[in-house]
């Protein structure tokens, strides 16, 4: 594990992510009042696991809505009781950064948005956008990479690492709610 | 700018003089009778209004690459959280300035390369050589004739659009200095400038190669060419061209013709410079795109390589050497340090060359690189260096010695798991190399961070090998101009929305995932009727794939400019006649002024014609160019993952009902008329959201409800083939009724019912005050 960016040369400037260790989640979870949950189109992340069940579960846990990116919408669909909204991530991110959006449900911005299983580079210009043009919202990174450009990321790890850190982090959002 | 001095009659004791115009010194004849528009020749802020409207509805989107300024003495300056640098700039207004300063090395690219060419023709054919693109075409250059308001008849008339375009593009410079422009609306607004210039160098560029060379004049049936990396024969000797420029390249078949040798050398070429050698000569060949630049001549198949400009590697010259291949560089833009042999005889240059004392050298004149080229293959290709069997082994040899760091593949721009492939490569598995080969851009930053100093390129050529030889393709060679024909067969059917698009796939081959996803979204698109353009490498990669069949899709779909078909355009300047396409559809059908009349003609085209630009693997600074040239006439751009790295986007909100308003020119009312088209500019980050994003922007205020419905029904139906559900927002398009797809009406109309959808008109959709006088 490593707190470097994942592409070795997307070095932002000095503003860079702190890092985010999964015991700290749960704690800083209960403290958002309207978070997003996002799911990129990195397709490789849902080989041979059953992320999508996970990530189904953080955002029910963390009471927030799940928008996918359209590459990977079939693969949500079927979910009962989450709402599931399928949209270009790049339009997504135009809008969390007007803080007077009126959100999905008509009532306002979020307050923070969780990054998934987004194509590196992609993700990382999107965070960007975020870091300077969102103030108002919290930006945490929970994909396998380091990245520099959100608020909180976790660090680097193997795909099956990360596996297990999600599954852990399912865990200890559950315990921390009973 | 040219001023103009009309002199209607002078008599006087040493001429009579009747009928007279100068242009600074120099006499046009005025055979044009169509009035000047309100804006020929516009100068940085002529066009400012427009501008100013587009970038209120399509508001500019940053996504900083880097958070920091270092252009100035002052700097570094961080510019994160709101902080200013020390000239004063924020993050907004030094993102604008970066994208302008993309966008001018892209116009600046096509200007020079229109500059060079057109000096090479008028020298050997004459300022006087008339620009004739073909039978069937007499609206020859749609853009000349919207920006510049002029109608070129000969090839010294462009000497004139290019003065004026080296001018703008020193002025728009001159604005990105510290100290000058100070607001992101306006380096966007003069990012547009850049880009509308850009596209003009393009046409200049190929209407004038197109007139002077033999070409092929818009025709629908131009020849099927060899692509591909297989494609080259290397028993013969083997000319290597890259780049853009045709002129060195169209000598060496020159010279090949003369001495009656044509045929036994090998011509081939990668980059844009291929698609214009076999648009000179169907002997030529395309080895592929940029994408391919780095493995091919790594394979030490080309005895000599011929570089012009645009799009080389820069460390091409080195590669070529390490496996003897011998290189000319031929024009300014590219001198690698290499001695200039322009003016020693060609006998001498030669001998330098093949006995290796200069393996590389600089000449400076396409005639003599011509001869020069073919005289050392002749004489190097017996005991050329190709890479042997034991060369190879010691590549895969090399892979042993990875310790499994992972470098590779975090320096990888596509972040394809190569430290996988090249660990299983150790383990004497090579799949995963040879299917890294697809996706791979070619452009080695994982071995040059290699602590191992492992060849990974190399392996992967090797472990490649068999899918290169067989790599054997047919494309369409690149047709240049649409035909006004087509355009009268086709035009009404276009801005009514019948035929549901045009959709062009355009740009370098920097792809998330391979071309395969290229290919599969025009063959998409022509299955469903759209029209399908293509051009630069994206033409090339539309090729490298073939079906069940064994066809390509341009052995599939005829070339013409109609429903079902796929047009390949040409090279990065035919990108003109897509856009050209369009301003003739608003001259030939709906009977629109061209002459200095752009911001009409942009009107026209935003609000009525459905066409989108693709740019999956937009990389290179043209492309910004390009796209940003597409934007000011109205016409949006997708581009894949990698595009965000551009930094901008131009951006609707279908959310906000105020920034879709329009005039009715009818009745001058501001009437609602939908988020069509929503965004200028949009990255997708897969081909699913391309597909469907794609199909949504066609869509355009004027559509009829017939043609709305069928745009509505492939909008509905990609988006239920691809995402799983029926669209959200497909509410937002519908004005009454009619416009629904008829097998889901009653299905539609109850969704309509609960999101409390009302009709609204169909307006005659415009942005500009004036149309509305105009109706009146
Ligand atoms: S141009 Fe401005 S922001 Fe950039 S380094 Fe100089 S002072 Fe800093
Ligand atoms: S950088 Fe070199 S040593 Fe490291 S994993 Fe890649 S190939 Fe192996
Ligand atoms: S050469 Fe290919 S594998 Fe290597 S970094 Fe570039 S794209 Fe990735």
């Amino acid at each position: 594990m490593s707190a470097t960016p994942w592409q070795i040369a997307d070095i932002p400037g000095p503003k860079q992510a702190h890092v985010l260790r999964v015991e700290m989640f749960p704690k800083i979870a209960k403290t958002l009042k309207r978070p997003l949950m996002v799911v990129g189109s990195r397709k490789e992340a849902f080989e041979g696991n059953d992320l999508e069940k996970y990530i189904v579960e953080l955002a029910k846990l963390m009471n927030s809505p799940l928008v996918v990116s359209p590459g990977l919408c079939k693969n949500f669909i079927n979910f009962k009781d989450i709402k599931v909204i399928c949209m270009g991530i790049e339009d997504l991110i135009n809008r969390l950064k007007d803080k007077d959006w009126k959100g999905f449900d008509d009532e306002g911005n979020y307050d923070a948005v969780i990054f998934i299983a987004g194509i590196y580079y992609f993700q990382s210009l999107m965070l960007s956008t975020l870091k300077h043009f969102a103030p108002h919202l919290k930006t945490f990174s929970i994909d396998r990479f380091y990245h520099p450009n959100a608020e909180f990321s976790f660090e680097n790890m193997s795909e099956k690492r990360w596996i297990q850190e999600i599954k852990s982090l399912v865990g200890m959002m559950k315990s921390s709610l009973h | 700018m040219a001023t103009k001095l009309s002199i209607n009659e002078l008599k006087s004791s040493f001429a009579n003089i009747k009928g007279l115009e100068l242009l600074i010194g120099k006499i046009i004849e005025e055979e044009w009778d169509e009035i000047v528009g309100p804006t020929p020749y516009p100068s940085i802020i002529d066009l400012r209004a427009w501008d100013h409207r587009l970038l209120n509805r399509y508001e500019p989107f940053y996504s900083p690459l880097c958070d920091m300024c270092c252009l100035c003495t002052f700097g570094k300056c961080d510019l994160t959280k709101g902080k200013k640098g020390s000239c004063g700039i924020d993050i907004k207004s030094q993102q604008g300035k970066i994208v302008l300063i993309a966008c001018l090395m892209g116009a600046a690219c096509h200007a020079t390369h229109a500059r060079h060419l057109l000096d090479y023709l008028i020298k050997r054919k004459g300022r006087d050589y008339p620009i004739h693109l073909g039978e069937e075409i007499d609206l020859e250059a749609p853009l000349t004739r919207l920006v510049a308001g002029i109608k070129p008849k000969k090839l010294g008339d462009l000497e004139e659009v290019l003065d004026y375009i080296e001018k703008q593009i020193t002025h728009l410079l001159s604005a990105t200095a510290t100290g000058q422009e100070a607001n992101y609306i306006d380096f966007e607004s003069k990012a547009l400038h850049a880009g509308m210039i850009d596209n003009l160098a393009l046409e200049v560029a190929d209407i004038a190669q197109i007139s002077a060379l033999r070409f092929p004049k818009g025709d629908p049936e131009a020849p099927l060419v060899d692509l591909g990396m297989g494609v080259v024969d290397k028993s013969k000797p083997v000319i290597l061209c890259i780049g853009h420029n045709v002129a060195p390249g169209s000598e060496i078949i020159n010279y090949l013709e003369k001495e009656g040798i044509y045929g036994s050398v090998e011509v081939a070429g990668i980059c844009c410079t291929a698609h214009d050698l076999t648009r000179y000569s169907t002997g030529a060949k395309i080895v592929g795109p940029l994408s391919r630049q780095l493995i091919f001549v790594r394979s030490g198949v080309a005895d000599v390589m011929v570089l012009d400009e645009e799009c080389i590697r820069t460390d091409i010259i080195e590669e070529a050497k390490k496996v003897g291949t011998r290189v000319i560089v031929t024009t300014d833009q590219l001198c690698a340090n290499l001695p200039d042999m322009t003016k020693s005889p060609v006998d001498l240059i030669v001998k330098e060359i093949a006995s290796g004392n200069t393996p590389a050298v600089f000449i400076n004149n396409p005639a003599k690189v011509g001869e020069v080229a073919v005289k050392v293959a002749l004489e190097i290709a017996p005991s050329r260096r190709a890479s042997t069997i034991s060369e190879e082994k010691e590549i895969l040899n090399a892979v042993l010695r990875c310790r499994a760091c992972g470098r590779c593949r975090r320096n990888c721009p596509a972040d394809l798991p190569i430290d996988d492939a090249v660990s299983a490569a150790r383990d004497k598995n090579l799949d995963l190399l040879a299917q890294i080969y697809d996706r791979c851009l070619n452009c080695a930053r994982c071995e040059s961070d290699c602590p191992e100093h492992i060849p990974i390129v190399s392996a992967i050529r090797v472990a490649a090998m068999e899918k290169i030889r067989n790599e054997k393709y047919k494309v369409r060679s690149g047709r240049g101009p649409i035909k006004d024909t087509e355009i009268r067969n086709v035009g009404r059917s276009i801005v009514m929305g019948e035929i549901p698009g045009v959709i062009a796939f355009v740009g370098c081959a920097n792809y998330p995932n391979g071309n395969k996803e290229l290919v599969e979204m025009a063959d998409e698109f022509a299955k469903r009727r759209y029209i399908v353009l293509a051009s630069g490498c994206s033409a090339m990669d539309i090729a490298r794939y073939k079906d069940e069949d064994g066809q390509t899709l341009y052995e599939k779909y005829a070339g013409d400019f109609d429903a079902g078909c796929i047009v390949n355009t040409g090279s990065c300047v035919s990108n003109a006649h897509i856009m050209g396409a369009a301003v003739k559809i608003a001259n030939i059908f709906a009977k629109r002024k061209l002459r200095g009349n752009f911001e009409e003609i942009a009107d026209y085209i935003l609000n009525r014609i459905g066409a989108v630009a693709i740019a999956w693997g937009a990389q290179h600074q043209k492309a910004a160019a390009i796209a940003t040239g597409a934007n000011r006439l109205g016409i949006p751009v997708i581009l894949g993952p990698q595009g965000a790295k551009f930094r901008r986007a131009f951006l609707g909100r279908q959310d906000k009902k105020e920034k879709w308003m329009v005039y009715n020119a009818r009745t001058g009312e501001k009437v609602y008329a939908g988020p069509a088209p929503e965004h200028l500019l949009y990255v997708a980050e897969t081909k699913e959201e391309a597909m469907v994003t794609a199909a949504r922007l066609v869509m355009r205020p004027n559509d009829t409800s017939k043609g709305r419905m069928i745009k509505l029904s492939h909008y509905i139906d990609l988006h239920q083939k691809l995402y799983g559900m029926i669209p959200d927002d497909f509410h937002l398009f519908v004005r009454n009724e009619s416009d629904l797809p008829i097998t889901m009406k009653d299905q539609l109309l109850k969704i309509l019912k609960e999101r409390k959808w009302e009709p609204v008109e169909i307006p005659d959709p415009t942005l500009l005050e004036r149309q509305i006088v105009r109706m009146e």
